[in-house]
């Protein structure tokens, strides 16, 4: 049980909750109780891509009743024995201990997951230059505290921002910054440019010129017709990062 | 250019601009304090610890707010177990 594990800090909590719904992918290996074919074995995990059942496990921090989940890809790295090396892309909150059980279960022989590792978790994977140990962390720090030297810290820590660069941008004016930040929905006449590819009631991310993120909102027009909007609202606020006062707030006093 | 640069490039129709007042700051260009509380770690967790134990520790070291996306390997006790009673073969993939 090893991988990626995003681990959001102070207001980056925040967003890093956000990526426990998004897909995950895993290599795990399952191990049989008893002897199988390959063919059959190829079969059977075959049988597992689409839509599954699963009540998730004894020990598990959800409600036990069975619910369905999507097995995006499944595939056998290695097969040696009675040892399963599989490569898993799923839906959030896909037991991979319970679906190496339920493998066993229906090749009739019985399994179990016998090693599982993380590498995949929303748009971050394995090959990102951005993973650190926690060795690492741990140095960095300690760089920080003891010798004043911060340059190693900013490397193992990352913006938040860096959490959702999948969304679409919406770039703001300065003066609609605050009273974003006290809660209120974006007005056209706060937008300064915006992505060509937002849709209506897509997730989009509210920056600064800077590139501060300010909130995470969800769009009420498509780009066509935000570009042509004078007046009204374009986006709701969802989740807002930036706070209260940060930027003065040119909204209050008129 | 940075990741948020590339982000803010994606953003291909402008609509209005406006001229740099002096306000905000890169969010990498953050006060170090700042930069942490508005940060978080990509990690590659080892086998052992829960994702919980992890968080805790780093809350601990760090004296700071943190929380995780999605638990990893929180159900790890009854593997644990079988772990220690078989010969494991696990090559690293």
């Amino acid at each position: 049980m090893s991988g990626l594990l995003p681990i959001g800090l102070g207001r980056g909590t925040k967003l890093v909750k956000l990526l426990s719904g998004s897909g995950k992918e895993y290599v795990c290996l399952a191990r049989l109780h008893g002897d199988v074919e390959e063919n059959e074995i190829r079969r059977v995990i075959n049988l597992f891509q689409g839509k599954i059942y699963q009540r998730p496990p004894v020990r598990s921090s959800v409600k036990r009743a069975i619910r369905i989940r999507t097995i995006y890809s499944i595939e056998i790295l290695e097969l040696k024995g009675r040892d399963i090396l599989l490569k898993v892309k799923c839906e959030a909150g896909t037991y991979m201990r319970k679906l190496c059980y339920d493998i066993g279960e229906v090749l009739g022989v019985g399994a179990h997951m016998d090693e599982l590792r993380r590498i995949g978790v929303g748009h971050f994977n394995e090959s990102d230059e951005r993973l650190v140990t926690l060795h690492e962390v741990f140095g960095a720090y300690m760089l920080w505290k003891e010798r004043q030297y911060e340059d190693e810290l900013r490397r193992v820590v990352r913006p938040m921002e860096e959490i959702v660069t999948n969304l679409p941008p919406i770039i703001i004016r300065d003066s609609a910054v605050d009273a974003i930040a006290h809660g209120a929905s974006l007005a056209a006449p706060g937008v300064l440019s915006f992505s060509s590819k937002i849709n209506k009631g897509d997730l989009v991310a509210l920056y600064t010129k800077k590139g501060e993120l300010v909130a995470i909102s969800r769009t009420l027009y498509s780009a066509k017709e935000i570009l042509g909007m004078e007046s009204g609202l374009v986006a709701e606020s969802l989740r807002i990062f930036m706070e209260p006062g940060r930027y003065p707030s040119f909204w209050k006093d008129k | 250019m940075n990741l948020i640069e590339k982000v803010l490039s994606e953003a291909d129709i402008v609509k209005a601009t406006e001229p740099d007042k002096g306000l905000g700051v890169s969010p990498y260009e953050r006060p170090i304090n700042e930069y942490l509380m508005k940060g978080f770690i990509l990690l590659d967790k080892p086998r052992g610890p829960s994702s919980h134990e992890v968080v805790a520790w780093i809350k601990k070291v760090m004296n700071i707010k943190a929380g995780h996306g999605g638990t990893l390997g929180y159900s790890s006790g009854r593997s644990q177990s079988v772990r220690l009673t078989s010969n494991r073969s696990w090559k690293r993939y």
